[in-house]
């Protein structure tokens, strides 16, 4: 199972129900739905993604959750 | 000092939001498109916005219009390197993206790596870290190379005692770096014959010692800024320290107590510091009010999802600027279409460019409506033999003591650059610390952005939209000030408030 973002993109309400039904349809989870309607983050099987698009359609897009650090100046030894 | 050469590049300018620009939202833009429009296939001179004195023949700077998709839709210019971040500046509702060429999707052989195997120890170092008093400083991180170029060697922390032992394949360290957590000044030293037992004694912060930051900006004779401005701080969290005061906040890190948005690392405090700490020691935008959106769980990376929670969060606390003193090599969707919100909700984001050795700038710095800083620095405003001293490295400014330092990255992207070499700033535990990086510079540049806008009423009572945010970039580009590094190192310069930014040029 991997994270994924799901975003809104058009300026217009999101169909929610319509979202929702193609979610547990795939068996997706919502890991944090504090941004919603508009975005959320979702925990799937990187298989269904691409149905999961195509389901959803083209108002939405989907991002891989990715990790970010504190850019150091330590030099380091190559283990 | 570096000479770039004006090669003209590549650029497809897009409005910030969607494809095409909209006359009713952004007038200007459209208007600024429309002249492009009609002048296509032509060079165009355009008139640039970023003096304070009356407009000079010098101020206007060539564009070539290379092809349009209709009147409001995107344009493809060419334009000079040099004068990238002049128009950046210039037209800021605007996103400038480099023409990129894609080539076929051809499977290359993979590359023969060659695993070396490593040689015996041959020296066994007992190290002893110690303070004046020659007692043993705990938890200096000591790094020694027995071929730098390799970078090959031995490392370590030291305990309770201020020990640690080392084993090298060499008699010779051919640099050696200690990093004191807090209170001290790191050390480097080259080419030392090695020994079973070694010491090395670390230099304590003196109150008032004037760092790079504090030599362009006398912070100590400051006065607090006349006019309430609200930074969002997107970091490890802040504080607690005597110096600092927190208005508010969120922990946006996936289980954790939302209400802790305190620092349990110190990058985020050393960050806060650089722009607001008021006691002992002065940051540069005294009087801002901060918000601390802690988005690091203690030692792991940031989740894009809480960054963008975070910016979120900022824009519903009318946050006036943020700073991400944070970044990773490839694009990320789903932070600028964030940053693309704050910006239309009149927001400024400021970035650290990165810190991998003059590589391309990092995202998000790199995304064209954020603010990219690189970091420099000045001989003589650190110990000669302090970890600062291995950072010198060319170009030069036209004041040869100016330097970008060694791991600040380079790009067109660059907008800013600040000082980000041996900078004092707070430390959870009411400590100070000495950190560099272009986490160091971003502050700075935020910190002199809320200075500077602090004395603009007309700027901060705008409505909290694009225009807003155009605005703020517009009155934020008479002030700076180019110190001689070339473009990609420094964009349109250093951010001061009035001619006493003190360079000998």
């Amino acid at each position: 199972m991997t994270n994924f973002i799901l975003k809104h993109k058009e300026s217009t309400e999101p169909d929610i129900k319509k979202m929702t039904a193609v979610l547990d349809a795939h068996g997706v989870r919502v890991l944090d739905g504090s941004l919603l309607p508009r975005t959320a983050l979702l925990e799937l099987d990187e298989s269904s993604l691409a149905g999961v698009r195509t389901d959803l359609g083209t108002e939405w897009t989907i991002y891989p959750e990715k990790s970010y650090s504190v850019p150091g100046t330590q030099k380091k030894i190559k283990k | 000092m570096n000479k770039q050469r004006k090669f003209p590049e590549n650029y497809i300018l897009l409005p910030v939001s969607k494809t095409r620009v909209n006359p009713q939202d952004t007038p200007k833009v459209a208007k600024f498109f429309t002249q492009l429009q009609s002048s296509s296939e032509a060079p165009t001179a355009l008139s640039l916005n970023v003096r304070k004195r009356p407009a000079q023949p010098s101020d206007e700077i060539t564009v070539t219009v290379l092809d349009s998709i209709d009147t409001e839709g995107a344009k493809l210019i060419s334009i000079s390197n040099e004068e990238l971040a002049s128009f950046r500046f210039s037209y800021p509702g605007i996103r400038i993206i480099p023409e990129k060429f894609y080539n076929p999707a051809i499977a290359s052989r993979e590359i023969i790596k060659i695993h070396l195997t490593e040689p015996q120890a041959l020296s066994t170092v007992t190290l002893r870290i110690l303070d004046q008093q020659q007692q043993g400083i705990p938890d200096v991180t000591a790094v020694f190379f027995s071929d730098y170029s390799a970078s090959r060697g031995a490392s370590g922390v030291t305990d309770a005692s201020g020990t640690v032992v080392l084993k090298l394949s060499s008699n010779v360290a051919e640099r050696i770096y200690l990093y004191p957590g807090h209170s001290y000044w790191g050390q480097f030293k080259t080419d030392v014959a090695l020994s079973s037992e070694m010491s090395f004694t670390l230099e304590p912060i003196a109150a008032g010692y004037q760092d790079a930051l504090r030599f362009f900006y006398q912070t100590s004779a400051w006065q607090p800024l006349p006019r309430k401005i609200k930074i969002g701080i997107i970091d490890t969290g802040i504080g607690p320290h005597k110096d600092l005061s927190v208005l508010g906040g969120k922990n946006l890190v996936r289980g954790e107590n939302e209400n802790d948005y305190t620092d349990d690392e110190g990058h985020g405090t050393h960050v806060a510091g650089i722009i607001a700490a008021a006691g002992e020691l002065k940051g540069v935008a005294e009087g801002a009010d901060i918000m601390s959106y802690r988005v690091f769980a203690k030692g792991q990376g940031a989740s894009n999802f809480d960054i963008i929670k975070a910016i979120d969060q900022a824009i519903k606390d009318n946050c006036d600027l943020i700073n991400m003193s944070l970044g990773e090599a490839q694009d990320d969707e789903a932070i600028s279409s964030y940053i693309k919100e704050a910006y239309n909700a009149g927001i400024l984001c400021f970035a650290a460019s990165g810190n991998d050795n003059r590589g391309p700038v990092s995202f998000p710095a790199a995304y064209s409506l954020a603010l990219a800083v690189s970091a420099m620095g000045r001989k003589g405003t650190f110990p000669e033999n302090s970890v600062q001293a291995g950072s010198v490295q060319e170009p030069y400014g036209t004041d040869p003591a100016n330097f970008i330092a060694d791991f600040s990255n380079q790009g067109i992207e660059t907008d800013l650059t600040a000082p980000g070499v041996g900078i004092i700033s707070t430390y959870p535990g009411d400590h100070y610390a000495v950190m560099d990086g272009t986490s160091m510079s971003c502050p700075a540049a935020t910190g002199m952005a809320a200075r500077i806008l602090s004395g603009s009423e007309e700027i901060l009572n705008l409505p909290r939209n694009q225009i807003r945010a155009d605005e703020m970039v517009k009155y934020l580009a008479i002030y700076t000030k180019l110190l001689g590094f070339g473009a990609n190192f420094e964009g349109k310069g250093m951010l001061y408030t009035n001619d006493e930014l003190h360079s000998e040029t």
